[in-house]
């Protein structure tokens, strides 16, 4: 486990969704609706999943 | 680090955090499937960048985390991401079955390379 991975990982994981209420709360002055939760979810599991497609196409005998 | 300790921080983190009060009660389910998301994506993550870095003890230099075990993890996640997205309302099963499924899977050198992630992800599922 190397340090530069762990502070990526502090980095991405702890702040995101805060991040998400905090951004939009700067933007609008108001809270996320539901509408942008969905948004986010969706975009989030988009992201994933693209991820690891990306690495199964790197890795196509792993 | 200990990665007991990474993940206390990393459930902490996410565990702690309630629903937006200007969210419907599906969208707080949603906002929580949300943050199960993420702790699964970060499981992923991890694995593919420890799968990156490279040690040479014991040589020949190797992947910290073998092909076969990332492999598990990113099948294991994309079939769960894939039935979490088409219900969202059914996260805590979808984790459970991906938790499963990686856990099974893994060979004893992938188990403890993980073991912190998984347990992040158990944690802030609730399972």
């Amino acid at each position: 486990m190397t340090p530069e991975l762990l502070t990526a990982l502090f980095n991405t994981v702890g702040p995101i969704v805060r991040d998400i209420i905090a951004k939009h709360q700067a933007a609008t002055g108001q809270l996320p609706t539901d509408a942008e939760i969905q948004a986010t979810f969706t975009k989030n599991i988009d992201e994933y999943l693209a991820e690891g497609a990306a690495w199964s196409s790197a890795h196509p005998n792993g | 680090m200990k990665l007991s300790v990474l993940a206390c921080v990393l459930a902490l983190s996410l565990s702690c955090s309630h629903p937006p009060v200007s969210l419907s009660p599906a969208g707080a389910r949603l906002y929580q499937a949300n943050e199960v998301v993420v702790a699964i994506g970060t499981l992923q993550h991890a694995a593919i960048e420890l799968n990156k870095t490279q040690v040479c003890n014991p040589p020949p230099c190797h992947a910290l985390l073998a092909d076969a075990n990332t492999r598990i993890v990113v099948d294991a996640v994309a079939d769960g991401l894939t039935t979490i997205k088409a219900t969202p309302d059914g996260w805590k099963a979808a984790t459970s079955v991906l938790l499963d499924r990686i856990t099974a899977r893994l060979d004893a050198a992938g188990k403890t390379e993980l073991a912190g992630y998984v347990q992040a992800v158990k944690t802030i599922a609730g399972i």
